[in-house]
């Protein structure tokens, strides 16, 4: 599976009705594209971190229907032109290749789809960024409320980061994030040293995207 | 989970002889900050008991904050601007060999750490 996630920040001065009309256009590519399997585009919740105010999620079933996708004559001109300057105030992209994941024998309904893209710094050891894809794909098996997840590095990236790698998470609720993800101690006495520059682990740059939204139909789990 | 009791260690080698420079270092450049995010110094250790001229005297630091609320704001609250990036990365690094930290609990309040 091939994905593509893009943050979308607007000006601040646009309309409700402008975004809408922005993103109703995006809605309508995606479910006209015939290579795109799954997407999700919505409103971000508070309490994100460089999080956008919507995001734009969508899975192909490999890399040739992604770069077919982009090709379609209204792909090209109908979404390339919204990213092409003065839609946005700016975006965050990254395309990866669906990587070490996993599901919990759970159908998710609704739920709280979460994303973190981040940048491991250049010149990291491959074993260094292996130890850390470890842990950090390691958290669901200490942290009951993670339902579905998958982590990712990027093959293509744009904004303010060469984005390397996306870590992708739902859960059933927003406390699912808040309590249990963000207080168990595997992630902040252990996952967490790849980020502080404290340790002498650190690798990931201190500018992440942190972002979250509800989802009516899931995106990682199996079933969906 | 409520207030369990978190130690944060430093494990610090200093470079042959900087043993001392490094503790009086961390004392007036590091320390006063970490308080101010909420960490207590409980312990400051240095082995062996002597300052070494030519060889290397390792530093324990032992830390300790209440709660995962207040590790957090210990953790977060470090990451703001470039100060604490360069005294690791620049400063601190001139005169250490080796360094390591530690997040730990009395193995008792594990259960409840974890029951979150």
């Amino acid at each position: 599976m091939f994905k593509l996630t893009r943050l979308l920040y607007f000006p601040g001065e646009s309309a409700a009705a402008d975004r809408q009309a922005v993103t109703q256009k995006l809605r309508d590519a995606s479910s006209q594209s015939p290579m795109v399997t799954r997407f999700l585009l919505e409103p971000t919740l508070p309490g994100v971190m460089n999080g956008g105010d919507f995001i734009w999620h969508l899975q192909f079933a490999d890399e040739v229907a992604y770069r077919d996708c982009l090709k379609q004559a209204h792909w090209r001109e109908k979404v390339d032109p919204l990213f092409e300057g003065g839609t946005f105030k700016r975006f965050e992209s990254a395309a990866y290749q669906g990587g070490l994941g996993g599901a919990r024998p759970v159908k998710l309904a609704r739920g709280v789809y979460r994303t973190l893209i981040l940048t491991v710094k250049p010149n990291t050891s491959a074993a260094a960024t292996a130890q850390f894809e470890h842990e950090l794909a390691g958290m669901p098996k200490y942290i009951s409320s993670i339902k579905n997840w998958q982590l990712s590095r990027v093959s293509e990236a744009a904004g303010l980061r060469p984005w390397t790698h996306v870590w992708e998470q739902e859960y059933e609720t927003l406390e699912g994030l808040t309590g249990p993800y963000m207080n168990h101690p595997f992630h902040w006495a252990l996952v967490d040293r790849w980020f502080n520059p404290e340790c002498s682990q650190w690798i990931v740059d201190k500018v992440l995207c942190h972002t979250y939204c509800e989802f009516k139909s899931s995106v990682l789990g199996p079933d969906a | 989970m409520s207030g369990e009791t978190v130690y944060i260690v430093d494990q610090i080698t200093a470079k042959p002889g900087a043993g001392r420079a490094f503790l009086d270092a961390y004392t007036q450049r590091y320390a006063p900050g970490a308080r101010e995010r909420g960490m207590t110094l409980e312990h400051t250790w240095v082995a062996p008991p002597v300052w070494l001229d030519d060889g290397s005297n390792t530093l324990f630091f032992v830390w300790s904050v209440k709660g995962t609320k207040e590790v957090w704001g210990s953790l977060i609250g470090g990451r703001r601007g470039s100060a604490l990036d360069d005294w690791w990365w620049k400063d601190a690094a001139e005169m250490i060999v080796a360094r390591e930290r530690f997040f730990l609990s009395n193995p008792s309040d594990i259960a409840s750490l974890t029951n979150v």
